[in-house]
């Protein structure tokens, strides 16, 4: 591997930069991925009701329309609140504009690995 | 056996749930401000200048102490996994109870998932100190790529389902 001793401690710094890959998450992938992981865990969830609080432990109210639209309108917002936070989150929303990044020269701590 | 750990561990249902309380408390704050204040900021940072080799080096050295940071919630995890069931078990729980089946759908078929996969990914194979240690720089760079992806998707349903989870606990709706 190309390390190269960091002049801030005793930390071998990978050398990463020779093996940088653009990270393979955009926009539509996000989308995509929240719609599915919604439906997923709302079926998920409701489904268990069904069968554990239904029909194992006999509660009847869980068959009427009202537990199923609630299951529909929590997917529906849960997927759009969940990729609206994950393109805050991976910085597609948003200019940066709140941080500002000056240079520092720091030393950093670092567990001693015990032998 | 059902009934001799009713039996045994009956008298001492309160300091179990005082013990799972404390668990969960743990589990779900413990990470919170290192994620919030070192992590995001970072990993934003660098979402923005991939290439610039002093966010380079700092999200490199947040993520590796974030995978340190998660001992405790993964310390934390076991025991709420431990005393959730002897909770259930001794307080003579079932699945007639609403709030109850959704609390445990939700810990199951949801958080033990991920915090499986989190396990992996912070003290498995994909730990950074490790990889780094090891020599191995492709793979620690596929290593942080692989647990920004499982932050990404896992923020959003954690929060919420935590949140979920809580207030199933306090309020038991139905």
């Amino acid at each position: 591997m190309n390390d190269r001793q960091d002049r801030l401690g005793d930390r071998d710094e990978p050398d990463v930069l020779a093996h940088a890959r653009p990270f393979t998450g955009t926009p539509a992938r996000y989308r995509r991925i929240s719609i599915g992981m919604s439906v997923g865990i709302h079926a998920y969830l409701y489904l268990g009701m069904l069968l554990f609080h239904g029909y194992l432990g006999g509660a009847e109210w869980v068959y009427g329309w009202k537990p199923a639209a609630v299951a529909a309108v929590s997917c529906l917002l849960f997927a759009r609140q969940a990729y609206r936070w994950i393109m805050r989150l991976d910085a597609q929303y948003g200019s940066g504009s709140g941080w500002s990044l000056p240079t520092r020269s720091v030393k950093l701590p670092e567990p001693r690995r015990r032998t | 056996m059902l009934d001799t750990i009713r039996e045994v561990l009956g008298p001492s249902y309160l300091y179990i749930k005082t013990l799972h309380l404390l668990a969960v408390m743990a589990w779900v704050w413990s990470t919170s401000v290192a994620y919030a204040f070192y992590l995001v900021p970072i990993f934003k940072a660098w979402r923005r200048n991939p290439r610039d080799p002093e966010i380079v080096r700092a999200r490199n050295w947040v993520i590796e102490r974030f995978d340190e940071g998660a001992t405790y919630e993964h310390i934390a995890f076991p025991v709420i996994l431990v005393t959730g069931p002897l909770l259930y078990v001794i307080g003579g729980w079932s699945s007639s109870v609403g709030w109850l089946v959704l609390k445990l759908l939700i810990v199951c078929g949801i958080f033990l998932p991920i915090e499986a996969l989190d396990y992996y990914l912070s003290h498995g194979p994909g730990n950074k100190g490790k990889l780094r240690a090891a020599g191995n720089a492709q793979g620690y760079e596929l290593a942080i790529h692989r647990h920004w992806w499982f932050l990404l998707l896992s923020s959003p349903v954690v929060m919420v389902f935590a949140f979920a989870i809580v207030i199933l606990a306090v309020v038991r709706p139905f």
